[in-house]
């Protein structure tokens, strides 16, 4: 459709592509972080360091930033970035803080910097889960702000205390569709006081005989959280089976959740 | 009318499972085991306590050269004609790169940890042009999808079907600033991502945008684990 009686609206991804000539730029832009994720368990005004290493795998020079950030998993399980302090009492992020937050790596080169939570003395000393972390981020050095870059998360747990952990399996069934694969649908409740980090296991039975050994992703489930868990069964042949769930949360017993799928 | 502002992409790794363990002497004794001849003998236990935390490894590219990535290539993007962009592609506003993501994934295969794919999207797009109107809010824009992952097991099991992305162009959805999941994908403990091939078109419904030029910063791809 034309647009008529209107001006020219320009939208550019960078400014400097309108200014500058491009030249070709090779894309590889690689890095390397390690540990992504740190579980610490320290009392009220202590603190532990951690090293975090970053490492250039590229051919180029790249800049390296590292942000502070809340973050949290969502009713789908799928992982969300926040401003820091979004998750109110529960947010740890403001007491982390890094020997670096912006560097340059050459090529091949690799730094090693220390992450520090100082836990705060005004924290309750009651047992309680907390988590924070970074986004630590890397790009060409001469890429314009308007390049695509990459990034890998830095994620921290802090339990104070012996927070209790509890999962809830609220109800578990399998839809069949006409036309869409028949699907486990799983609700759980974190009804604890910890986060609860989950191994999942799905058993799909018929006659005895185990038809499907599925391994589903469930991340971290946080205190008062409820999680919906879709996993598609996909390739059933018409039948009826028994099909099992299994979760292990860290806690003192493991949810089994077992229903009945017919399969038309 | 919405415009299609473009595709980008990305190809990262992910790799490795380092372990770090912490040996702490718990105790010590100058008594000697029997048949060790010595004047005196310390001896210590020691606790260990291993973390096997997942590593991120990630590329971004694909593998050739390619100009910087604009939305829109190396042209600016210019309100002409348009309406549902999928269907009216015009050239200057057709990147001449179209790259794809691959990834290859892995997470730890310790207890609980999950990995993710998921775009970090800035939260405004502002002008810098002196005298320019001003800023589009990112919830002007839209994205769709579509690809597919190719999950793999190296440690054995069973081989997971891939995983098809079919939020196409028929469904963009809104972006939303900060990260957006609706193209992302989680892995189970253990899984990684051998391949990957995901394209990305942005949107943006400009009735209500004045003319000017806009700078669009901020995007990233990023891997997590959790």
């Amino acid at each position: 459709m034309k647009v008529s009686g209107r001006a020219w609206i320009w939208i550019a991804a960078a400014l400097p592509s309108l200014l500058l000539p491009m030249a070709p730029v090779r894309a590889d832009v690689s890095m390397t972080v390690q540990p992504l994720v740190t579980e610490m368990n320290l009392a009220p005004g202590s603190s532990q360091r951690i090293q975090l290493i970053v490492r250039n795998n590229s051919a180029d020079a790249e800049r390296i930033v590292a942000r502070r950030t809340d973050w949290r998993t969502l009713s789908d399980g799928s992982t969300t970035l926040e401003k820091v302090g979004a998750e109110r009492g529960h947010s740890i992020t403001r007491a982390l803080s890094l020997s670096s937050y912006q560097f340059l790596l050459e090529p091949g080169e690799r730094r090693a910097i220390t992450m520090t939570l100082d836990v705060p003395r005004t924290l309750p000393a009651d047992s309680a889960s907390y988590w924070g972390g970074f986004l630590v981020s890397a790009a060409q050095k001469d890429a314009p702000p308007s390049a695509v870059g990459i990034g890998a998360t830095v994620f921290v747990y802090e339990n104070v205390g012996s927070p209790s952990k509890h999962l809830k399996l609220q109800s578990m069934r399998v839809f069949s569709g006409a036309h869409d694969a028949p699907t486990l649908v799983a609700r759980m409740r974190n009804d604890g006081q910890s986060y609860a980090r989950c191994r999942a296991h799905l058993l799909v039975e018929q006659s005895g005989r185990i038809i499907r050994d599925i391994v589903p992703s469930v991340s971290v489930i946080f205190p008062n959280a409820t999680r919906l868990l879709k996993q598609p069964l996909s390739q059933l042949p018409p039948g009826t089976y028994q099909v099992e769930l299994t979760l292990d949360y860290g806690g003192n017993s493991i949810i089994d959740g077992i229903t009945t799928a017919h399969i038309h | 009318m919405i415009k299609r502002l473009g595709m980008f992409a990305a190809a990262f790794a992910m790799a490795a499972l380092p372990a770090f363990a912490v040996f702490t002497p718990v105790a010590a004794s100058a008594a000697c085991p029997s048949g060790v001849t010595a004047t005196s003998c310390a001896t210590a236990n020691f606790s260990i306590s291993a973390t096997i935390a997942p590593t991120a490894t990630l590329t971004f590219g694909s593998g050739g050269t390619f100009t910087q990535y604009t939305w829109g290539g190396t042209t600016p993007i210019t309100d002409i004609s348009t309406q549902f962009l999928a269907a009216d592609n015009d050239s200057v506003n057709t990147p001449t790169i179209a790259p794809t993501i691959n990834a290859t994934l892995r997470t730890s295969a310790a207890s609980g940890s999950t990995g993710a794919i998921f775009f970090v999207t800035p939260t405004t797009t502002t002008t810098t042009v002196p005298g320019a109107h001003g800023s589009i809010p990112i919830g002007a824009f839209s994205y769709g999808c579509s690809g597919t992952y190719q999950p793999s097991t190296p440690a054995g099991g069973s081989a997971p079907s891939p995983v098809t992305i079919t939020n196409t162009t028929a469904s963009p959805v809104a972006v939303v600033g900060g990260s957006n999941t609706g193209c992302g994908l989680s892995f189970g403990a253990g899984q990684s991502i051998a391949s990957s091939a995901i394209q990305l078109n942005m949107y943006l419904d400009d009735r209500s945008v004045p003319a000017d030029t806009y700078t669009l910063s901020g995007f990233e791809v990023v891997v997590s684990a959790s």
